[in-house]
């Protein structure tokens, strides 16, 4: 359960946060951890008792937490969506941060984030280096690397994602898929740059 | 990039994915009209372009709450409660044990209707990506081994986040617990030992390297036979929960790109040379070659076995100190005593071939499993009909056989010296047995009226080995010697200062010089 802000204070929060009021992120965070930590007891869960939990649903039912979009008029909503999903990708990456292992500083690794995350313990790092270069791919074309925020981070089809960028739904395909190569092309280069 | 640049690069690539596959090639070349950047530029995201189509897939809230909960999973101890669970289809029964490659569980496999053991990975592997991909990987590799004489992997799973292997349930003891400082007998250290031998050989055939073979890593069942345990694991534990890097394979990893994880085995820090206690199990047996950490190859094995022989037939440890520093200058630079200098069972035969698998230089030692089984067989025949010769051969020459029949006189009594290298067939042998019986208290009863028979006629021919017990280099010469009158120990002394050496164990104890004095 959500505890703390109701959804409707959710949304002045990032209203306040898009004007610039650093402390409203500092109360979003703790809504966002809150819903990953629950997110990841279910999986736990899941895994003991050998069950399979749809998992999308259980993630668009934390989006959904985070972020109501019911009280929304539709220009709101579109902006609502950018903002949450940058919101996001900012808290998830500090919180990838957070408690990066010392040792994936000292060497290279191979970008998993297409491997089954169960085993994964090097999402952080991934999540870090995913970040990196989604700002290089933003250098070149921002509008994939807006395509990529709203549907990676911000958890949005394509169908939302063209809604907010107001672009067709063809578009956003053809962007998210040309972005998906370009950034494991540059996470793999890094790799051997570094190793 | 300019935009411009890149607007291109965009169009043709996504022009490429109109089309077939054999003809994307031609379109390239034919779209970037010779502009090499540009086809570079747009062939090298085409690579991607398998890959690409799971990549993201997944939310990063999704990504981060199930690294999260593999994280938080791993960092639980595995809970004692596991204990009437069932996972996957196996229900867990008791706890077998725990050690340094994890905790062991009986469990029942609910569709099979048979017991398995299932072993747990210590947490701090469990953790290490890359472990663990090594770790199935190797597992898959060992559970193509299909060998009576290693326990054999069903099966490969995970719960909670922590992986597990299935494996065969034996029953006994390891060899470990089997010698605890006894030296087992001659003919059941060359049955376990022929056995391992075999293993070795069809594990090496397949060009998988143990790594890590040590008593504990040898199981001896109920029945007698002997089971490797653990097979390519080793290049996982080596010593590596300790700090040590686990081992790795030249070929595979390469490619992987991470030099600092797959230089050929384990190698060393400052701490592991004075720290002691740590890992002593495994460095006990490790090959020269593995403590320097050097490429490994089969002939790694085969040094480390020869260890285990050694320990197998004498009930001590070929190299021992107590750090393991001490334990690595034995294992590089010290012969141990013949095996039958601790164990006078131990025929001269069997001190040569266990010497010979623990020659320092993998060149001088056994080159394959195969021919250090065949060596094993062989002396195991001679074992037996050495028994039964040795008594024939008493009576050969000290006494006259007159019960025997002329015909099986011919067949049966040969000399000794031939029958060591003559195959007995199955009928010979046991003809041989029976009328050896009867000689045997004709002999005895001959022996003891004439007085010429006492229990040390075995022993009345001492065999002379040469062994060198100073390394003497030509920067440090050994200056000045002395023996003890019983034999025990040498005393010399070089550039550093006295030293005393026990024979039979090779332990050396320094006497360091002062400074100031010179020994010249």
């Amino acid at each position: 359960m959500l505890t703390g802000p109701s959804p409707h204070e959710v949304t002045q929060l990032l209203q306040a946060w898009t004007d610039g009021d650093q402390m409203a992120l500092e109360k979003l965070m703790p809504l966002v951890y809150g819903e990953l930590h629950r997110l990841a007891k279910h999986y736990m869960a899941r895994e003991r008792s050998g069950q399979t939990l749809q998992t999308t649903a259980l993630v668009n039912e934390a989006y959904l937490k985070l972020v109501d979009t019911h009280q929304m008029n539709w220009r709101s909503r579109a902006h609502f969506f950018a903002v949450s999903a940058q919101l996001m990708r900012r808290i998830l990456i500090d919180f990838a941060r957070s408690r990066r292992s010392l040792k994936r500083e000292a060497g290279q690794h191979a970008v998993s984030l297409d491997e089954a995350p169960a085993v994964s313990l090097e999402w952080r790092a991934d999540l870090v280096a995913l970040d990196d270069a989604l700002n290089a791919l933003a250098a070149i074309d921002a509008r994939k690397s807006e395509v990529v925020q709203l549907r990676f981070f911000g958890g949005l089809s394509v169908e939302e994602t063209a809604e907010v960028l107001r672009v067709s739904a063809e578009t956003v395909k053809r962007d998210w898929k040309l972005a998906k190569v370009w950034l494991l092309r540059e996470l793999n280069r890094d790799d051997k740059d570094g190793a | 990039m300019e935009p411009e640049r890149w607007r291109k690069v965009e169009q043709i690539y996504h022009s490429v994915l109109e089309r077939d596959e054999s003809e994307r090639k031609r379109y390239v070349e034919a779209a970037c009209a010779g502009d090499e950047t540009l086809r570079r530029e747009v062939e090298s995201l085409l690579a991607y372009e398998d890959k690409a189509e799971k990549f993201m897939e997944a939310p990063a809230l999704e990504v981060a709450g199930e690294g999260l909960a593999a994280e938080e999973a791993r960092s639980q101890p595995l809970p004692e409660a596991i204990i009437g669970k069932t996972i996957s289809h196996y229900r867990v029964l008791e706890k077998l044990g725990g050690g340094g490659m994890g905790v062991v569980y009986k469990a029942e496999d609910t569709r099979l209707g048979r017991f398995v053991a299932l072993k747990f990975l210590p947490e701090e592997l469990a953790g290490d990506r890359q472990a663990l991909e090594r770790f199935k990987r190797e597992a898959r590799a060992a559970s193509a081994l299909n060998h009576p004489n290693i326990c054999t992997i069903y099966d490969i799973g995970e719960v909670d986040g922590r992986p597990f292997i299935g494996m065969e349930s034996l029953e006994g003891q390891t060899l470990k617990q089997r010698i605890q400082d006894k030296p087992l007998p001659v003919e059941q250290a060359l049955e376990l030992g022929i056995q391992v031998a075999d293993a070795l050989e069809a594990a090496h055939s397949k060009g998988i390297v143990h790594r890590d073979m040590k008593p504990a890593n040898i199981f001896v069942t109920t029945r007698g036979s002997a089971k490797i345990l653990d097979f390519g694991l080793a290049k996982l534990s080596g010593v590596g929960a300790h700090g040590m890097r686990p081992a790795g394979d030249g070929a595979g990893e390469e490619e992987e790109g991470h030099p600092h994880l797959t230089a050929g085995t384990a190698f060393l820090t400052d701490e592991h040379l004075t720290s002691p206690g740590v890992a002593m199990g495994t460095v006990a047996y490790m090959s020269p070659e593995q403590a320097r950490g050097e490429e490994l190859d089969a002939r790694t094995d085969l040094f480390s076995f020869g260890a285990v022989l050694y320990e197998m037939t004498t009930g001590r440890r070929a190299f021992s100190g107590n750090t393991t520093a001490l334990m690595f200058d034995a294992l590089l630079h010290h012969e141990p005593a013949p095996p039958s200098e601790l164990n006078t069972n131990v025929p001269a035969d069997l001190d040569r071939l266990i010497l010979r698998t623990l020659e320092k230089d993998r060149e001088m030692r056994y080159q394959t499993a195969s021919d250090l089984k065949a060596d094993l067989k062989r002396l195991r025949r001679e074992h037996e009909s050495g028994r039964t010769m040795s008594r024939q051969s008493a009576i050969d020459v000290k006494s006259e056989p007159a019960s025997l029949l002329e015909s099986d006189r011919e067949t049966q009594l040969v000399d000794s010296s031939t029958a060591r290298h003559t195959r007995l067939s199955a009928r010979a042998r046991y003809v041989a047995l029976s009328v050896s019986g009867v000689l045997l208290l004709a002999v005895v009863a001959t022996g003891l009226k004439l007085g010429w028979f006492s229990p040390t006629l075995r022993e009345s021919l001492p065999e002379f080995t040469q062994r060198q017990l100073t390394a003497n280099p030509s920067d440090d010469p050994v200056i000045r010697t002395a023996i003890s009158p019983d034999g025990k120990y040498l005393a010399y002394t070089d550039l550093t200062g006295i030293h005393l050496l026990l024979v039979n164990t090779g332990e050396n104890r320094l006497l360091s010089a002062p400074e100031e004095f010179c020994f010249r």
